[in-house]
């Protein structure tokens, strides 16, 4: 018998129960999230001197000056003036997630070239079909590891035509808060904190310089010398991510998103190649709400309303998971690819 | 008998060992997760974080994160991919890409990947591209590429006006973490490189830059006649123009402290001038026989023979050890890599596995350096490997009788670098049946020929000419992986 097709509707019922995860990432080693802008920076020249003297300009480099690539922030009106602050962008946090899941979860054939491709390439639409043809595939199979991945991430599509039989808005919402400003605040260059304009304050940096060397001569190569910034380890954030209509499944991804952080396998923002974006989960907490009149997934406890001041208290019931049982979870995803 | 020079070169292959991603993929099953590794200290290391002139001598302090010690990631990967490169002739990843004319300063200009045509007052010359351009990294219509770049990633800068698109970007599938140094085994004051001061220029010590002028870095071409202006006059010089790179530049092992005593001016081995005085330059290192902290490489779903090599790359066998940092020239940042522990696991079934102790198994791959037979049977793709590059590596990189060595640059001086050849001596020292009235192109035996006639007159005209007849080549050369 051939496996039923693809479901979309996945909110046909509507929602009836919300997990929320609250989980505390410490960066175990530096981590790198720019924006795609640069600052510019002085460095006073001293003879056979490097790396000091360095003053940095929280704003656009000047075109004799040097520059470096930022790391990602926000800005709000706070206190009648403009504050800004470091954080990890949600889109970071979920887009590691969400690449990590279909690397280990979805078959081999259906990793590669499962985005759209670009319609300026593609002026017969051929690739557009053929792009279709295999989502479908992917889709209709329930062994292809692909519908955890849509049901939680949800499926986009250009056209309405497309969108009919397959897209549909995902059940996980991942938020961040702000660095905690654990540490001094400065930005760090060669071990010393440095005094010039640093930009958000609620993160230690650290300037760090790359000098690739040619492979003929071992001499700098030229144009090579760089340098980034990046958040020093220790720093931590908050993040919570939310899932709608919960499953087992879920829970037991969860449960591998967690380790394979935990072991370093799933890193946050740039340059893993130098070991960055290493993270640990140091605090974590799951709470379900259901509607009451649902069993509770198992292993979930019951706990009062008034424990989690909640929007929903009172209005479904709250349950809490150990996070030491989460790993239970992990045979149900087994079932689904 | 003069010192060998303190570096040697791997020369290139034919044409570099490519695949397609698919190919690598295809070669085993997946292995992911990570080794504890420990870096030790065969001789003091120093990667340079901040430096501060002094009066009479200069501090170099040692590379710091979050103000702790560190080697810090990028020039471990550095030193791991300059040697696989090398191994598995694999692409140029890092390249000066243009050697310009430069008036009193570069006489020749060149390109290391492609012509360089220039137009002189009484020639007109290309200088042909100093590596094989296939060596250079390029997105292929074959989707091709090194296994070097497979394994740690590449970045392929756009040129003209091409725009920066993720096909000019490959993930790395290893990852490697900055290997932190406990304060205690850092020592300074202790070691030291030699340096030389001038009040307006920035003064330099070492051997030779890379110049088509000599057939120090580059191999014979060439033999011009040149009018040069000098203090008395008019001279009428040969210049030696070389072409194509010698090859992937490495350095020897050897003991500093040894190496500090000839470049020390009491020792009357090595003369500096009023105008460029003695300046040392004081090291903070990891002292010899040191370790770093633990640090972590990390594989992400590398096929278990790609695996293998890269086992054998950072364990290279009995006699192979890697130079890292500041000072290799003098001895410094020779190191060996240990094994603290290993989680791995072979990455095929989804979910994924939990890590697992390798250690029984990398050991075994590790015994595996550098026996083709057993690592053929082991199914790592032993066509992928330079055996050729090998055996370089292994006579430069071979740490056999390191201490008993001493390895230093040709000097500045009379019959050697200072010593200019008139052309007159150049016609006087030709080869048998070579006439040489103007410019003569030569190969490589007629320019090893005249490099041995003239070797009296001046010894480092050709690089291989003068290793060959230094103190202790036969031992080098006796080396084996």
């Amino acid at each position: 018998m051939n496996a039923p097709a693809y479901n979309n509707r996945i909110f046909a019922e509507g929602v009836h129960g919300v997990l929320r995860v609250d989980w505390r990432l410490r960066c175990v080693t530096p981590l790198a999230i720019r924006n795609g802008l640069t600052i510019g920076y002085d460095e006073t020249k001293i003879n056979k001197g490097r790396g000091l003297g360095v003053k940095f300009r929280w704003r656009e480099p000047e075109e004799s000056g040097y520059e470096v690539a930022i790391l990602h922030f926000g800005y709000e009106i706070a206190d009648g003036s403009l504050q800004t602050y470091h954080y990890v962008p949600a889109s970071s946090l979920r887009g590691a997630l969400r690449s990590w899941t279909i690397n280990h979860l979805v078959r081999p054939e259906f990793r590669k070239d499962m985005m759209p491709p670009e319609h300026d390439d593609d002026p017969e639409e051929k690739k557009q079909k053929a792009y279709l043809n295999r989502m479908r595939t992917a889709l209709n199979d329930p062994h292809s590891g692909y519908r955890p991945v849509a049901s939680l991430f949800g499926l986009a599509f250009e056209t309405r035509e497309e969108a009919r039989d397959l897209a549909h808005a995902g059940r996980l919402r991942v938020d961040t808060k702000r660095f905690a400003a654990a540490q001094p605040r400065a930005i760090a260059i060669n071990g010393k904190l440095n005094d010039g304009a640093a930009g958000p304050a609620n993160a230690q940096r650290q300037m760090t310089v790359r000098n690739p060397l040619d492979r003929m001569t071992h001499a700098s190569k030229e144009g090579g010398l760089h340098h980034f910034l990046e958040f020093c380890a220790g720093e931590s954030f908050a993040a919570q991510l939310t899932i709608l209509n919960p499953r087992p499944a879920d829970l037991g991804l969860l449960s591998f998103w967690v380790r394979e952080m935990n072991e370093g396998l799933l890193r946050l923002g740039a340059l893993a190649s130098i070991g960055r974006g290493r993270v640990q989960i140091t605090e974590q907490s799951y709470h379900l709400w259901q509607r009451a009149d649902l069993t509770p997934l198992q292993r979930f406890e019951s706990v009062p309303d008034t424990s989690t001041g909640e929007v929903l208290a009172g209005l479904w019931c709250a349950y809490r998971l150990e996070a030491a049982r989460l790993p239970e979870f992990e045979s149900s995803l087994r079932e689904h690819v | 008998m003069h010192n060998p020079n303190p570096f040697d070169f791997v020369p290139f292959a034919g044409h570099p060992h490519l695949k397609t991603p698919e190919e690598f993929d295809a070669l085993g099953p997946a292995v992911s997760g990570y080794l504890e590794v420990k870096l030790r200290a065969l001789t003091p290391v120093h990667i340079v974080g901040y430096q501060e002139p002094g009066a009479k001598e200069g501090y170099s302090f040692l590379y710091r994160q979050d103000d702790r010690p560190c080697l810090p990631a990028a020039s471990l990967r550095g030193c791991l991919r300059a040697f696989l490169e090398a191994l598995t002739s694999g692409w140029v990843s890092q390249a000066t890409p243009e050697y310009p004319k430069l008036f009193h300063k570069r006489h020749i200009g060149f390109r290391t990947f492609e012509p360089l045509p220039s137009d002189g007052k009484r020639m007109s010359r290309t200088s042909p591209p100093a590596v094989n351009s296939e060596f250079k990294p390029s997105i292929r219509p074959d989707n091709r590429i090194d296994v070097a770049s497979y394994l740690l990633g590449m970045v392929i800068e756009p040129e003209g006006g091409q725009v920066a698109h993720e096909a000019l970007a490959r993930k790395a599938k290893v990852w490697i973490e900055d290997a932190f140094i406990d304060q205690q085994h850092l020592v300074k004051q202790k070691y030291w490189v030699p340096d030389i001061k001038h009040a307006t220029q920035d003064a330099f010590m070492g051997g030779a830059k890379a110049s088509a002028s000599n057939w120090w870095y580059l191999q014979p071409a060439e033999i011009w006649r040149r009018n040069v202006r000098t203090r008395a006059g008019f001279s009428i010089l040969a210049e030696f123009v070389g072409e194509k790179f010698w090859g992937r530049k490495f350095y020897f092992h050897q003991d500093p402290q040894r190496c500090m005593q000839f470049y020390h001016p009491n020792s009357n081995n090595w003369r500096y001038s009023p105008d460029r005085p003695f300046y040392p330059i004081q090291l903070e290192c990891l002292e010899k026989e040191a370790s770093t902290e633990t640090f972590r490489i990390y594989l992400d779903k590398i096929p278990q023979p790609l695996a293998i090599l890269l086992a054998v790359c950072l364990f290279p066998g009995l006699n192979i050890r890697h130079k890292l940092g500041y000072g290799k020239a003098y001895g410094y940042g020779s190191v060996e890599l240990s094994l603290q522990s290993s989680h791995l696991r072979y990455d095929e079934t989804r979910p994924p596995d939990l890590l697992q102790d390798f250690s029984a198994k990398l050991r075994d791959w590790m015994s595996l350096a550098w026996d083709q037979s057993k690592l053929a049977a082991s199914e790592m793709p032993v066509a992928l490997l330079d055996w050729q590059a090998l055996g370089h590596l292994a006579r430069i990189l071979g740490r056999q009788e390191a201490d008993k060595l001493l390895f230093t640059y040709p000097p500045f001086a009379k019959r050697n670098f200072m010593q200019p050849v008139t052309f007159e001596e150049m016609q006087d020292n030709a080869p048998a049946g070579i006439r040489v009235n103007g410019h003569v192109k030569v190969n490589a035996q007629q320019g090893r020929a005249f490099a041995e006639n003239l070797f009296e007159i001046k010894q480092p005209i050709h690089f291989r000419v003068y290793q060959e007849k230094a103190k202790g080549w036969s031992q080098i050369t006796s080396r084996k992986p």
